[in-house]
């Protein structure tokens, strides 16, 4: 009986013995990334490096990156996008591409705070989709494809010895609407501590930290794998631009290579893109967006955590409000009049806190290939911003005279449902 | 004690190896009794609370209150119908009282359909619960459940090991076993199982399934729908997703079957080497066992047995067809009121009747088709083939590509 037990037991107390082994044992093998590979995730947009810290933090503390936050639009690459211009005409930056479909402000304000220290008194573009201010905000699933444990540990953790303000309560009552969190019960037990603003006991930032530790080792391994080429794209697109710059040359090219790219469709929509992605149903689409409204959103809250976020670590940003095709909104019947004030909105967001730096291309809507596609910066949009980023490059501002946050209202619903502005 | 509570660590069933440490230390008395072939009922029933309150407590009290209001409304109607039995067999009332027993599981999914949040009436593992009530109603018509004593139909319902996703238990089974406890020759066996099963559970979900679901799926997912390998990023969406699937659900049902091993109750397990699998129906007894077996003795079994005993349908084949795709149809609806769990039910459906059409035609023709390892090796790709292909829709890829693709970014 008693050899019983002990064969019982025996592989049950060997379990545990290796476990503490791998617990302790040193990872040093594990090193920051080298330059080339840095260079290979910065146009990537790969989800490991979004979540993960290893590659941006990396990037942002080197002042050889310019990070770009945004969403899909910095997928459309083309001989104007921004890090195909930075190369050819050696800008002195490579865009670090920080954004993917589905990303949206609260992500961005992940982002951005996982890596503060190293971001501190730099510069950033900011490009904000009107697409994303739709009624209840980010969905729950977009949420938590690029909900990041990590990045979310790191932000419990700064909240040590500080007095929970009410971004940090918006913060914690924001994570707690979405599934991939309330399905963790100790990390929405402490989110539910934040919302009521009570400070976090000695036990659970030990908590914390353990469990940052453990994800930043898993962000070092897996953080690696799978960074995604877009290497020959880039270098095609390169080769596509003419050697040295002149402005004059490159506004032929654009709308040649744009005329071009755009012959099945009378929308002004790069071709293959029409035929995978309207083409099937053009039909439905027809009217279909009539009702879209971008004025009410939670997003205007999660973006004020972004500009929060950018004034407390004196990082200077141009904000990019890109338009939406007009051919192609007349034609699914999105209001030009609600996109109109969707821009005064969020510009006064802006504005009314010292933000100044906006390239709001929101009017430039019926401007032929200024688009790609639908609701994508395309050929003439990337030329033009890549004309207002030398001038924001050049004459950097010392932002921090002249912010002014006002949280209280701006994380309001009331601001969030605001229809007079 | 306001502190203590505070810091108290709540988490749902398995959640973290934390769960395991606290565990392993409340269920040493219980193990101890058991190696002498005792089992300390009271002692037993204050785990079942402690481990109830540790996942429905705290953050999830809510839960809780829901879960007591549940077992309250499924005692009444098990109580009055076991009564009624006693004297009366009416269809109407046994179907009655399968309705009230299933409505709160459907008012818990039907609700949010017109709220957009989360009914108060929704607890974790209500549908297995759900599993638990209606079997014993059912064997309370055929008279296989004469006498209906409380205590044991709580302590059915509510055994913690199981609670929040099966193995779904058989109510007569788990009651004979709590009056006659394992002796302690055979609970000494229980325990070694009970530890290797916890231990290789722990290998499945909380290291594989972990590096598969959390890291690589959404790796992949991001090839196949950003990076444009769509073709070769789908396909291994598929193989990652149904590894991920197996070893999670696999490891939890480790867990749960390994805890009530230690507890002295041998809990039906629920996984056998589902992957290699020849066909689809061998498939089904390899892959989420009691609950196929649960759909098999009382949905599938009593349908046909209704349908042919009234001649509904002439042919047999016609008659089982309709079974397979009544079972699936409310498999897949019981997972969730979205298009995707219902394809993948249909699909199942689909694939069972073929299988069974090709089974009739290989008996006819026997000399004239082949079977040797290589037909055997055959088949086997081609069940996991199939298999992974529904687990692919169940996992409701295609809704987030199509939304991707026609909703967003357009």
């Amino acid at each position: 009986m008693k050899k019983k037990i002990t064969m019982a037991l025996g592989p049950l107390v060997l379990a545990v013995l290796l476990l503490l082994a791998l617990f302790f044992s040193p990872i040093d093998w594990l090193k920051a990334p080298s330059q080339k590979e840095l260079k290979k995730s910065a146009p990537s947009m790969s989800i490991n490096v979004i979540k993960g810290n290893t590659y941006k933090n990396s990037a942002a503390a080197s002042s050889d990156y310019l990070p770009f936050l945004g969403s899909s639009e910095l997928s459309r690459i083309n001989a104007f996008h921004p890090t195909v211009m930075a190369r050819k005409y050696h800008r002195g930056y490579e865009p670090f591409l920080l954004g993917a479909p589905g990303t949206q402000s609260l992500s961005h304000f992940f982002m951005l705070h996982s890596m503060k220290d190293e971001l501190k008194g730099k510069q950033i573009v900011f490009i904000i989709s009107p697409q994303w201010f739709v009624k209840n905000g980010v969905s729950d699933q977009m949420f938590s494809v690029y909900y990041s444990p990590l990045q979310t540990y790191q932000w419990l953790l700064s909240l040590e010895g500080k007095e929970i303000g009410e971004d940090e309560q918006f913060v914690a009552e924001r994570l707690l609407s979405f599934s991939s969190i309330t399905s963790d019960t100790r990390l929405s037990q402490m989110l539910g501590k934040i919302e009521e603003q009570q400070k976090l006991s000695k036990l659970e930032l030990k908590n914390c930290r353990r469990q940052y530790n453990l994800l930043a080792h898993e962000d070092l391994i897996f953080s690696r794998i799978a960074i995604q080429h877009k290497e020959s794209r880039i270098k095609k697109a390169i080769n596509e631009l003419p050697e040295d710059y002149s402005l004059g040359k490159l506004e032929t090219l654009a709308y040649k290579i744009g005329e071009q790219k755009t012959t099945n469709n009378d929308f002004g929509i790069a071709n293959n893109f029409y035929s995978q992605r309207i083409a099937p149903l053009k039909d439905k689409l027809e009217n279909s967006q009539t009702s879209y409204d971008y004025l009410e959103s939670p997003e205007f809250s999660d973006f004020q955590l972004v500009l929060n976020e950018l004034a407390e670590n004196n990082v200077d940003a141009l904000f990019v409000i890109p338009p939406v095709n007009q051919r192609w909104s007349d034609y699914t019947g999105l209001s030009r009049e609600m996109l109109d004030d969707f821009s005064e909105k969020i510009t006064k967001q802006l504005h009314s806190q010292g933000f100044n730096q906006v390239a709001d291309y929101t009017h430039l809507r019926g401007e032929d290939y200024f688009m790609e596609d639908t609701i994508h910066i395309g050929w003439r949009g990337w030329l033009l911003l890549d004309q207002d980023l030398q001038t924001f490059l050049k004459d950097k501002k010392e932002p921090k005279d002249k912010i002014k946050i006002d949280n209280h209202y701006f994380l309001s619903e009331e601001w969030q449902k605001e229809r007079q502005f | 004690m306001s502190q203590w509570l505070s810091a108290f660590p709540f988490l749902t069933p398995y959640e973290k190896p934390f769960y395991f440490v606290i565990l392993g230390i409340l269920l040493l008395p219980s193990i101890f009794a058991s190696l002498k072939g005792k089992r300390l009922g009271g002692y037993q029933a204050f785990l079942t609370l402690f481990f109830l309150w540790m996942s429905f407590g705290g953050p999830h009290r809510q839960q809780g209150f829901a879960l007591i209001a549940y077992v309250v409304w499924q005692l009444l109607i098990a109580a009055s119908y076991v009564r009624y039995r006693q004297t009366a067999n009416r269809g109407s009332w046994f179907y009655l009282s399968i309705f009230l027993s299933l409505l709160p599981m459907i008012l818990i999914k039907v609700l949010p359909l017109y709220t957009e949040t989360q009914p108060l009436l929704y607890f974790l593992g209500y549908s297995y619960l759900t599993f638990k009530s209606v079997q014993v109603i059912m064997e309370i018509r055929d008279g296989l459940i004469k006498e209906l004593r409380l205590r044991d139909y709580i302590q059915f319902l509510i055994f913690f090991p199981t609670i929040s996703s099966g193995p779904i238990d058989r109510f007569r089974r788990f009651t004979a076993e709590l009056h006659q406890p394992p002796s302690s020759e055979k609970y000494v066996e229980l325990l070694g199982k009970g530890i290797h099963y916890i231990i290789i559970g722990c290998l499945y979900k909380f290291i594989i399934g972990y590096v598969l679901g959390s890291q690589l799926l959404p790796i992949i997912q991001d090839k196949a729908v950003n990076q444009g390998f769509l073709f070769l990023g789908s396909l291994g969406y598929m193989y990652t997703y149904s590894f991920y699937l197996f070893f999670d659900f696999a490891g939890y049902s480790l867990f749960a079957v390994g805890v009530s091993y230690l507890l002295g109750h041998e809990t039906p397990i629920n996984f056998n080497k589902p992957f290699i699998s020849a066909n689809i129906k061998e498939f089904w007894n390899r892959w989420h066992m009691s609950l196929s077996f649960w759909f098999r003795d009382y949905v599938y079994m009593r349908l046909m047995f209704t349908l042919i005993k009234k001649k509904v349908f002439k042919s047999r084949i016609v008659a089982s067809n309709v079974g397979y795709f009544a079972l699936f149809l409310i498999m897949g609806v019981w997972h969730g009121l979205t298009w995707y769990y219902i394809v993948y039910g249909l699909f199942h459906a689909s694939l069972i009747c073929l299988t069974d059409a090709w089974i009739r035609f290989k008996k006819k023709h026997k000399e004239k088709i082949p079977s040797n390892m290589a037909t055997k090796g055959l088949s086997i790709f081609l069940t996991f083939h199939a298999v992974c292909f529904s687990l692919l829709i169940f996992s409701g890829y295609f809704d987030t590509l199509l939304k991707l693709f026609f909703t967003y970014n357009i």
